[in-house]
């Protein structure tokens, strides 16, 4: 008996993606992440540019995620030329990126995945019976945005952040009022989290994972860090990610894929708060400890649950940056003046997603040469067809109706940005 | 402005007006909104009109919502006519959607609405009207094609005489 399950979209994913299954005589013979949005080819638009020119380029990857592409792009390039940035700068591209986190994660969580949770068809029927929980996380996702603009001068696709510093940053009282705003925005982000811990977390895919995360040292939490560290226990340094990340091209993606050792790994949230959540504080950590969560279990709908932690993070360290600046005075500072010349840099961020990585060559008169970017979802997706086949393996004998439903749920539990990891895809003619 | 003007506004109880451009300057005709959104920008306007560039996130208007009001959005409308060719909806008068694909990127206009309107109330009492323009690309350009840019005077000319059923140019200057 063959049969073959094909869904031409996954709905509520970012971007376009669908999966295929092929079951013969009873059993798994394949199952594929198709990945048919269109080849973008940034990473080729930026050859030749000055080192001023490919943050503005390759922020335009992604919208959601465009403070986080921003960041990293600027840090590969100070990384190739030497720079290093003020406290100041630092604290607002943190600032920034965790604008960016509270943004997203709170979008992905109540448009996205709360309704597969709730049996809801989307967003809309959800809020019909639960319009407050809906609105606190429309809410939560207007603070991620405001944080944005504020710091970056625009919601998507931020100005202010330039190379070596800061363009116009903003006043005291701006951050005055952010910091009431993000007041408000941590009991919502408290009562989002008992919402989604309340919830029972489907288990449609136990399989072993290797996460990985990138890591300050003994520093707290943070989303940013000049090490990759794994599960497996391993630990590499940012500019050796392509040791991590052994990208391959597949013939049913548009976007490659990414394995370590030959093995999938997992990137994002849930591998985040397993590596790195005991470094958390303040009420973040409060809610981990509260949890009897075997994070390392395998179970990819414990994202939503890592996920849920992080706004609370992201809210609190919002607050402690804001309040360290005040405290600190806000200064116009004139960023680091350049000298460019030949040099190849890596910069890394964990974005709402997962790890992201920028990395520059530039020639010598100072153009960029070669560009490489390697996002999250890139790297996830052998990790979500893993994910697949043992959902499959274990309900083989169920509906079509009743797989398809548990394989978009898997996809979803990843937050998939599909827009973000086609722009890597290589086409070789021979 | 005019003093008497204000006092008008106020005797007749004019009821604010937003005007939101929708879109996507970088997909070709898909950026229309935006350039009305320009031209709006551009003209003298009644104190209780408000003109706002939502750009690609029209979830942004959460912001606003903090009375009841008119609202007239502008966007890029597949509606199988002719490219350039307008059309005007009363949002209350749709037929209601069931909404099951979605995703943070593409949020259909319809969908935030009625996302919206779920859980802002102000919004079920504010008066929505849509206008959007038959687009003839959506393909990468930051240029509208020649069919979709020679109507932005009429659109121009459709979204003022919307503000008008709410407010007096005549007065304005």
């Amino acid at each position: 008996m063959y049969k073959s399950i094909v869904m031409n979209r996954v709905c509520r994913v970012e971007g376009h993606g669908g999966i295929v299954v092929d079951i013969k005589d009873g059993k798994v013979a394949d199952v594929k992440m198709n990945i048919f949005e269109g080849p973008r080819f940034l990473e080729s638009l930026v050859v030749g540019k000055t080192y001023d020119q490919v943050a503005p380029i390759l922020m335009r990857i992604c919208a959601i995620c465009s403070a986080t592409h921003t960041v990293a792009s600027l840090m590969a390039v100070e990384n190739a030329f030497g720079i290093e940035v003020t406290r100041q700068t630092r604290l607002l591209r943190d600032l920034l990126v965790q604008g960016g986190n509270i943004e997203s994660h709170a979008l992905h969580l109540y448009c996205l995945v709360i309704p597969d949770l709730m049996h809801h068809p989307s967003a809309v029927t959800l809020a019909a019976d639960y319009p407050r929980e809906v609105k606190m996380g429309l809410e939560l996702k207007k603070l991620g945005n405001n944080i944005q603009e504020t710091i970056g001068g625009r919601a998507i696709h931020p100005v202010n952040a330039v190379v070596g510093g800061f363009g116009k940053i903003s006043s005291e009282e701006q951050l005055w009022d952010l910091r009431e705003q993000l007041e408000e925005g941590l009991e919502q982000s408290l009562a989002t989290f008992q919402l989604v811990s309340s919830m029972d977390i489907p288990d449609l895919c136990v399989s072993s994972n290797i996460y990985a995360a990138l890591s300050n040292g003994e520093s707290g939490y943070s989303l940013f860090g000049d090490k990759i560290i794994l599960s497996t226990g391993e630990t590499n340094q940012i500019n050796t990610y392509k040791d991590l990340c052994r990208e391959m091209v597949v013939p049913h993606s548009h976007a490659k894929h990414s394995r370590f050792n030959n093995n999938p790994f997992m990137v994002g949230a849930l591998a985040r708060i397993a590596l790195n959540g005991k470094k958390l504080s303040g009420q973040a950590r409060n809610t981990y400890d509260r949890l009897d969560i075997d994070w390392f279990s395998g179970n990819p709908f414990h994202n939503n649950i890592a996920q849920a932690i992080e706004l609370i993070y992201s809210i609190e360290k919002a607050i402690e940056i804001i309040d360290e600046l005040l405290t600190m005075g806000l200064k116009r500072e004139k960023p680091v003046e350049i000298t460019t010349g030949p040099g190849a840099g890596t910069g890394a961020v964990e974005a709402p997603r997962g790890t992201l990585y920028h990395s520059y060559r530039f020639d010598e008169s100072g153009r960029l040469a070669e560009a490489d970017v390697i996002t999250p979802t890139a790297q996830n997706l052998a990790n979500i067809e893993k994910d697949l086949r043992v959902c499959v393996e274990s309900s083989i004998n169920e509906s079509k109706e009743s797989i398809s439903s548990k394989l978009e749920m898997i996809v979803r539990a990843y937050d998939p940005c599909i827009s973000c990891a086609v722009h890597l895809v290589e086409i070789n003619l021979k | 402005m005019t003093c008497a003007f204000i006092k008008e506004a106020a005797k007749k109880s004019y009821k604010d007006i937003m005007v939101v451009g929708v879109g996507n300057r970088l997909l070709g005709d898909e950026g229309i909104g935006l350039y009305i959104i320009d031209n709006l920008s551009q003209m003298p306007m009644p104190t209780n009109v408000n003109i706002i560039d939502c750009g690609c996130d029209l979830l942004s208007l959460m912001s606003y919502l903090n009375k009841p009001q008119k609202i007239i959005i502008i966007d890029a409308v597949c509606g199988g006519g002719k490219p350039g060719e307008i059309y005007r909806f009363d949002y209350s008068k749709l037929p209601t959607t069931m909404h099951e694909t979605q995703s943070g990127h593409q949020m259909k206009t319809i969908f935030i609405l009625d996302l919206l309107k779920s859980v802002y109330p102000v919004l079920a009492d504010s008066e929505i009207t849509l206008i959007g323009v038959e687009p003839k690309t959506l393909e990468l350009s930051d240029n509208l094609s020649q069919d979709v840019k020679e109507r932005i005077a009429d659109v121009t000319k459709l979204v003022v005489e919307e503000i008008s059923t709410q407010s007096s140019f005549s007065q304005v200057g």
